[in-house]
C-alpha cells in the first residue's frame, strides 16, 4: 500500500457510518438496501459511503441476481499498521535532501577553517559535529588515548569532552587495548 | 394577507435551517462528518431560496401572483445546473458527487412544494 493509498484509506475510515458499514460487511456481503435498513441511514447515503469506501480500496462489489452485493476487501484489512509504516515514503527523497541541507548548515555554523568553533549545546547538532570529527579516524585501527587526543585537538582544545562524547555516541569504542572507530 | 404568507414561509425556512444545524452538530459529534456536511448543503439551499424569496417580496410588493411567478421561475431555473451536474456525475459513475447534487435537488423540490402549499392555501 503506498503512502497516498494509506492516507486515503485512513481518511475514509474516520467516519462512524463507514465503520458501521464495514462492520456489517465483515459479517457477510450485503446490498445497499439491506445495509440502509440495518444501519438506519438512507439508501442514497449508504451508496455515497460505499463509493468512498470503494475508492479507498476497502470494499468491492459484484452482481448477484438482481442485486449489487458489496464485500470487504479482506487483504486490505490484513495489512498491519507497522507494514504501512515500513513502506518507502513518497517523501523519502525530499526528507533526505532536507536532512542533508540541515547537516551542512550545522557544519558551516560550527566549523571555521577546519576548526570547531564551539561544542554545540544541542544534542542533534553535537552529533553532526562529532560525525565530522570521527572521519579523521581510520577503521580497523587501534588508537592510544594520546593519539585520540591529538587528533581531536586538531579540531578543538577540549578533547576530553569530545572524546568522552564520541564514546557516548558510539562513534568510537574502547577497551584496555585502546580506542577504535565503530563501523555503522 | 401577503405578509402572513411571507411570515409563514420565512418561519419555515428558519425552522429548516435550524433543524439542519442541530442535526449537523449531532452528526459531527457522532463522527459522521460527511453526513454533517450534507446538512450544511441542505441549510445552504434553504438559505439561498430564503434570500430569493425576500428579493421577490421586495420587488413585487403586494402582488401575491407576481411573487409566486418570480419564485417559481427561480426555483425552476436555479436547480437546472444541479441536474446537469448530477447527470454528468452519473455518466462518470461518481456516486459521491451524485449524492450531493441529489440532496440539493431534493431540498429544492421540498421548498417548491412547501411554497406552493403555503401560497395557494390562503389565496
Amino acid at each position: 500500500m503506498t503512502e497516498t493509498e494509506a492516507i486515503r484509506l485512513f481518511k475514509c475510515l474516520s467516519d462512524k457510518s463507514r465503520l458501521q458499514i464495514l462492520k456489517s460487511l465483515a459479517i457477510e456481503d450485503m446490498y445497499v438496501e439491506r445495509l440502509a435498513e440495518r444501519l438506519g441511514i438512507t439508501a442514497p447515503t449508504v451508496s455515497f459511503h460505499l463509493k468512498k469506501l470503494a475508492d479507498a480500496g476497502a470494499v468491492t462489489s459484484y452482481k448477484s441476481q438482481y442485486y449489487m452485493m458489496y464485500s470487504l476487501k479482506k487483504e486490505i484489512f490484513e495489512t498491519s499498521i507497522s507494514e504501512i509504516l515500513q513502506e518507502k515514503s513518497d517523501e523519502a527523497e525530499a526528507q533526505a535532501r532536507r536532512d542533508a541541507q540541515y547537516r551542512q548548515k550545522v557544519i558551516n555554523a560550527f566549523f571555521e577553517y577546519g576548526k570547531l568553533k564551539s561544542i554545540p549545546a544541542q544534542h542533534k547538532k553535537e552529533r553532526i559535529v562529532l560525525e565530522v570529527i570521527v572521519q579523521a579516524f581510520e577503521f580497523d585501527r587501534i588508537y592510544s588515548e594520546r593519539e585520540v587526543n591529538i587528533i581531536i585537538a586538531d579540531y578543538h582544545d577540549d578533547f576530553c569532552t569530545i572524546r568522552r562524547d564520541m564514546i557516548g555516541e558510539r562513534l568510537l569504542a574502547r577497551d584496555t587495548e585502546g580506542y577504535w572507530r565503530v563501523k555503522e | 394577507m401577503i405578509e402572513q404568507k411571507a411570515s409563514r414561509l420565512n418561519d419555515y425556512f428558519d425552522a429548516q435551517i435550524s433543524l439542519c444545524e442541530q442535526r449537523g452538530k449531532k452528526l459531527l459529534a457522532d463522527d459522521r462528518t460527511d453526513e454533517a456536511n450534507f446538512e450544511k448543503v441542505k441549510a445552504n439551499i434553504y438559505d439561498i431560496f430564503r434570500t430569493i424569496f425576500s428579493a421577490g417580496i421586495k420587488s413585487c410588493k403586494d402582488d401575491s401572483e407576481a411573487v409566486k411567478r418570480f419564485f417559481m421561475l427561480k426555483i425552476q431555473q436555479i436547480p437546472t445546473s444541479w441536474t446537469e451536474a448530477y447527470n454528468k456525475a452519473k455518466q462518470h459513475n461518481d456516486g459521491v458527487k451524485m449524492r450531493i447534487e441529489q440532496i440539493k435537488l431534493d431540498t429544492a423540490g421540498e421548498i417548491r412544494e412547501t411554497f406552493a402549499e403555503i401560497w395557494e392555501e390562503e389565496e
